[in-house]
């Protein structure tokens, strides 16, 4: 069964719940984006499953925000895969709000409990 | 019959995907966003007229691919039946060092809906600032 409007809205809003928990700390919150065994390959750090997932968080963040554009979600039933744009904001070298970084996420998720959730969700930096 | 839900994510996923193809220099998908009979009107290419100029002038820009991303916002959709139009911004960013804003402007585009799904037959690109690249 091809992907809904609803699946795709709530992917959408899985990807903007993860900006927002890991812009602001909230580990707990960032780990329940992914399923328990999940994968996140970030570009400065990897975990897999929730304990490390948790832990990716509580370690950092504060200053920055994710910006994410141009989803591309494909998928069929309870799969899903998607790309999506991101850039990050925070201070540069002269304390100037700036770019820090970008790239591109690229993500498998699945529907688990009737909740879409990332199994595997990896960065592609630009440089 | 007014555009549906259904029609609106389908159109923005258009832009998303040529977003993608352009910026990875992928010719054959960015060439087929568009219509047989699609017109391409930039303020940096000029008037370009089917889907195989398309291509052709899109091949000559694909050794950029992997420096620049296309980020658009603020879409607004009308239309009706099999016909829409979208007006976006754009923002062109370097990717690569020195990582900086080289383009704002603004795409007015046509849409058609044909057997393949919605479709750009007109996308013009107007020019807002840029600097040199």
């Amino acid at each position: 069964m091809p992907l809904s409007v609803d699946d795709r809205l709530e992917i959408l809003e899985l990807m903007n719940r993860y900006n927002h928990c890991a812009d602001g700390g909230d580990g707990e919150g960032f780990a329940d984006t992914f399923t328990e065994d999940a994968l996140f390959e970030g570009s400065m750090s990897s975990a897999r499953g929730r304990a490390e997932l948790v832990q990716v968080i509580a370690s950092g963040g504060g200053l920055w925000k994710h910006w994410l554009n141009s989803p591309i979600i494909e998928g069929d039933g309870d799969h899903a895969t998607a790309k999506v744009y991101l850039v990050r904001t925070g201070l540069n070298e002269d304390g100037v709000v700036d770019l820090i970084a970008s790239g591109t996420y690229h993500d498998t998720l699945v529907r688990s409990d009737g909740e879409w959730k990332f199994t595997h969700r990896k960065v592609h930096p630009d440089q | 019959m007014p555009l549906s839900v259904e029609d609106r994510m389908e159109i923005l996923a258009l832009v998303t995907r040529y977003n993608h193809a352009v910026d990875e220099g992928d010719v054959d998908t960015r060439s087929e966003t568009f219509t047989e009979d699609g017109v391409w009107d930039s303020d940096t290419a000029g008037v370009v007229t089917s889907r195989e100029a398309i291509r052709a002038h899109a091949a000559t820009r694909a050794p950029q691919a992997h420096t620049k991303k296309h980020w658009t916002n603020s879409p607004v959709i009308e239309g009706d039946g099999d016909h829409a139009t979208i007006t976006q911004y754009l923002w062109l960013l370097e990717i690569v060092e020195p990582r900086r804003t080289l383009m704002i402007g603004t795409y007015h585009d046509t849409l058609r809906r044909e057997p393949e799904g919605w479709l750009f037959a007109k996308r013009e690109l107007r020019v807002h600032s840029r600097i040199d690249y």
